[in-house]
């Protein structure tokens, strides 16, 4: 199930459209950034952009943090909408809930087969920011953390490395939401900008001190976190509770799509 | 265990709007044995899809029990997905994007057939449904017929014990639905047992041992074929337009009965009705029109309405 | 399992999730019967004190001032988040931390290291006499030994224990006696073993809510790694070396006039070099500082607090309160230059303050 679900992913040429429009600003913003030199006014721009400009190896990281707040969710929002709800407006949901496969499994198969989508996706834009940073705005052999310390390239490499996984798992709350969404309406678009709303709210209220009680329950609130992976000694406190946060979201997403999905009656 | 499907009370209700509810099917009865092709009649909205989603694990109901193969459709639904396929009518629920071929392994993954099976059966089933031709094109430039018998091929492909027809012919041009019936007759001799759901006559008659007929959610006849067939009034409507004359008096055929004949200047139009679908009556059909000038003619099997007046006297 | 089973687990799963922080929250902290003089005397002596920990200060002042103290602003004004390494008075770091950046400082022996991720730059800088506050003054460490420094054993009371970082700290009220203060009180919870203070908040007068809190999240007593401490300068920056660090320090150096010994019945603070220009007065939280600043710092500075809701203008200049801090500009102009006098003093010491200093000569430009 699971492996139909990611060879369905893979052949879908949207996940590749996709993923293609996720590196076009990052190029461009590269692109820019080599013609003209200006780095972000700190405390302006994504993470990591003004380090870009010294050290083009670290623009795999300002290209995550390019996509991180805006694009990659919706993405995600609309891969995980249109999971069950895309099914069910085509029409082969009910062929799909008629074979021998509890719905409990098309559900977790779902979930893989989105993050296995954001996984490829964040990997690709790194490996296309890689070369694209080290082509036009060259490297350098040792970088500065975000402490100021001095990072060996494989020290940079690992910390990517756990960045991307990092980045990866903070988009299971997203993808939660949406499946759920998309186990309650027949139509994708309704679940993708239900989960958008749900976290364009989110990232609102993260800007609220009048909200500060329900700031550490918000899902898009240890996103960032991923910046803490470059400090020296890394910090650990964000992270872990980033992926802790972000595994409530799924057991409790999940857990509704579960309790809505396997007992629903399929009319469409 | 000597039935195949076994409906026992089942009724389901739908709510609808004012916080009314909608009884769909009600006290619903009948079995369908080991081997066994049951036609399950009815015209439109009157619960037989309902009564199939129930059957196909869709649908939970919401009284009485049901079971395919021994396994209830609530409790045990693998079992019931296990032994049984599924295949709805219509051109939809296939992936568009991918082809034939494809669409049947995706399917037979999902009906757990061992990846060597698969390897073995797909070009089988393909030519099965004459489709070898075309299997690794994309689905989307399939015709409509083309879908619905790829939808037969990945019901097959699993080689199920008990089969689901929901209204296997609708949408399909005469030659196609032969053709789709011929594939079921070839089942049935195969000892499938097999639960088909029309509103046409001519599905039911060509295919089915037994009929049951449902008209508002509940079931209103179980009869053996023959004594259904002596129930039926015509199989057949043949709606002809043409100039000349025409001596129905003289040389209407034996088991056409005429039901309209009306003229408008020169044209005129006659609507027959037949007995049977048979060659010999639609023969002696062209002999009778050979003195006139044929400006349209249309021939189309019977509906359950037109058949059954009196079975279906009770909807408004 | 029926429809609402399914969702009865769900709930269920939902509300355990989410009571685990609450809970773990209202864990009762020890208590102990440590004397509010005893416990006093351990957070003075608790200076050398090694840990490692990260806290979180949250200032709840909107300060009106230009900008040449944003830094300020921000501190008092915002939630600052806080990484120390410190393995003694002379020798440890203190990081805060932005969404996007980092602002460090490496300190040892008598000078620090500025570090500042995004402008990819480090100045090393000696320490300077006077200098405006910095975050690592508000660490919960730092803030409550010094507002707890000078503070008398009758000012002091005990609190119930808290939990702090995980750790069972106890509380310590000090209400300064002084009246011309508008610090009300501030509490602070001592962690036991070490004496280190883990949570601070200071109160103004008549307020609810604490003009400065700071707390630790995280609190391991023990000698950091060596290496955090140390800065080696990253590889495309190029270390500065800078004279003065802010406007106060500039204006110790460089101001007009020369403070006087004693302002507004308040000493001037031992310590500090006499013939600085810039003068800090008083005792414990009761403190006053004044400084001459030239016109190019006062215009913009003044026309700032005249605009400023709540603003007081009289003969003596202009005066505006931040909870409780109080600020006053006396009247300049271009070729005479003005005085600033700040402190958690009430109005009246202010203005008294600025009676006395417009008394001074001042040179003219």
């Amino acid at each position: 199930m699971i492996r139909t679900e990611l060879v369905k992913t893979l052949r879908r040429p949207r996940t590749w459209v996709t993923i293609l429009l996720l590196n076009a600003l990052p190029t461009l913003v590269a692109v820019l950034l080599a013609l003209t030199d200006l780095g972000p006014r700190p405390g302006s721009g994504p993470a990591f952009l003004s380090a870009v400009l010294a050290d083009g190896t670290l623009f795999p990281l300002a290209a995550l943090a390019i996509i991180l707040p805006l694009f990659l969710p919706v993405a995600v929002a609309v891969v995980a909408g249109d999971s069950v709800a895309g099914e069910a407006q085509q029409g082969t949901l009910r062929y799909l809930l008629v074979r021998p496969v509890s719905r409990t499994r098309l559900l977790v198969a779902k979930l893989v087969a989105v993050i296995a989508f954001v996984l490829l996706a964040v990997v690709v834009v790194a490996a296309v920011a890689y070369v694209v940073g080290s082509v036009l705005l060259g490297d350098q052999a040792l970088a500065a953390s975000v402490s100021g310390t001095v990072l060996t390239p494989a020290q940079v490499a690992v910390r990517t490395l756990l960045a991307i996984g990092y980045i990866t798992l903070s988009m299971l709350g997203v993808a939660a939401i949406a499946l759920l969404l998309s186990t309650m309406t027949d139509s994708p678009l309704a679940a993708a900008l239900g989960a958008l709303a749900f976290l364009i709210a989110s990232s609102l209220l993260l800007t609220l001190d009048a909200a500060q009680t329900l700031q550490p329950y918000l899902p898009t609130r240890y996103w960032l976190a991923f910046v803490d992976l470059f400090r020296d000694p890394i910090f650990w406190r964000d992270i872990v509770r980033g992926i802790g946060l972000q595994a409530v979201y799924v057991v409790v997403f999940l857990g509704a799509a579960w309790a809505n999905f396997t007992t629903k009656d399929i009319t469409s | 265990m000597e039935h195949a499907v076994e409906v026992e009370a089942v009724g389901r209700t739908f709510p609808i709007s004012g916080g009314k509810q909608l009884q769909a099917l009600e006290d619903v009865s009948f079995v369908v044995g080991l081997g066994e092709v049951v036609g399950l009649l009815g015209v439109n909205g009157a619960g037989k899809t309902t009564l199939t989603k129930i059957l196909a694990t869709l649908l939970l109901p919401s009284s009485g029990a049901a079971r395919v193969m021994g396994y209830d459709v609530v409790a045990d639904t693998r079992g019931v997905r296990t032994s049984m396929s599924v295949i709805l009518g219509g051109d939809r629920g296939l992936y568009n994007r991918i082809s034939g071929r494809e669409n049947l392994a995706f399917f037979g993954m999902l009906a757990g057939v061992s990846r060597r099976d698969l390897r073995e059966r797909i070009p089988l089933m393909l030519d099965q449904v004459n489709l070898a031709d075309a299997a690794d094109r994309r689905v989307e430039t399939y015709s409509k017929g083309m879908r619905q018998r790829l939808h037969v091929a990945i019901g097959l492909l699993s080689r199920p014990q008990v089969l689901l027809l929901d209204e296997p012919t609708v949408g399909l041009d005469p030659l196609e639905a032969d053709r789709l019936r011929e594939t079921i007759h070839q089942l049935r001799r195969e000892g499938t047992s097999i639960l088909l759901t029309s509103h046409l006559l001519l599905d039911v008659e060509r295919l089915a041992d037994r009929v049951v007929m449902l008209d508002q959610g509940r079931v209103t006849a179980d009869l053996p074929l023959r004594k259904f067939a002596g129930l039926a009034g015509y199989a057949a409507v043949v709606t002809l337009t043409y100039r000349g004359a025409l001596d129905l008096a003289r040389s209407l055929p034996a088991g056409a009965a005429v039901d309209r004949h009306t003229h408008e200047g020169e044209l005129s139009t006659l609507v027959l009705k037949l007995r049977e679908w048979s060659g010999d009556l639609f023969g002696a059909l062209g002999r009778l029109v050979d003195d006139v000038q044929i400006q349209d003619i249309d021939v189309r099997p019977a509906r359950l309405e037109e058949a059954f007046a009196t079975l279906s006297a009770r909807r408004p | 399992m029926k429809g609402w089973q399914r969702w009865l687990v769900v709930a269920l799963g939902v509300l355990l999730l989410g009571s685990i922080p609450p809970v773990l929250a209202a864990l009762p902290a020890t208590e102990s019967d440590v004397t509010a003089s005893e416990l006093l005397a351990s957070v003075r002596s608790s200076d050398e004190v090694a840990f490692t920990g990260y806290a979180e200060t949250v200032g709840g002042l909107v300060l009106p001032v230009t900008q040449d103290f944003t830094d300020l602003v921000d501190l008092f004004g915002e939630r600052s988040r806080l990484r120390a390494w410190w393995a003694g008075p002379d020798d440890w770091r203190v990081d805060e931390l932005t969404a996007t950046g980092e602002t460090g400082v490496f300190h040892r022996s008598g000078a620090s290291v500025l570090w500042n991720y995004e402008d990819s730059s480090a100045t090393l800088a000696a320490d300077p006499v006077v200098r405006l506050p910095r975050a690592a003054d508000l660490l919960p460490s730092a803030l409550g030994q010094r507002l707890l420094s000078e503070a008398g054993a009758e000012e002091v009371s005990r609190l119930p224990a808290e939990r702090i970082a995980g750790r069972d700290a106890l509380g310590l009220r000090l209400v300064p006696s002084d009246e011309r203060t508008t610090i009300d009180r501030v509490d602070v919870w001592v962690d036991p073993s070490t004496g280190v203070p883990l949570k601070v908040e200071v109160y103004g007068a008549d307020a609810t809510v604490a003009a400065v809190r700071s707390r630790f999240l995280e609190f391991t007593p023990g000698a950091p790694d060596p290496e955090a401490t140390w800065f080696v300068t990253p590889p495309g920056v190029d270390l500065s070396f800078t004279e003065v660090i802010d406007v106060a320090e500039a204006a110790n150096q460089f101001a007009p006039a020369v403070t006087p010994d004693e302002l507004a019945g308040l000493a001037r603070r031992s310590g500090l070099v006499s013939i600085g220009s810039l003068g800090q007065y008083g005792r414990g939280v009761t403190l006053l500082t004044a400084a001459a600043v030239w016109d190019d710092l006062s215009r913009p500075l003044r026309d700032q607090l005249e605009g400023t809701p709540g603003a007081v203008i009289d003969e003596n200049g202009v005066y505006v309160s931040a909870g409780p801090i109080g600020l006053l500009l006396t009247p300049g102009s271009r070729e005479r230059s003005s005085w600033l006098i700040a402190g958690t003093v009430d109005a009246a010491t202010l203005a008294a303050a600025a009676a006395e200093v417009r008394q001074i000569p001042v040179p003219d430009r």
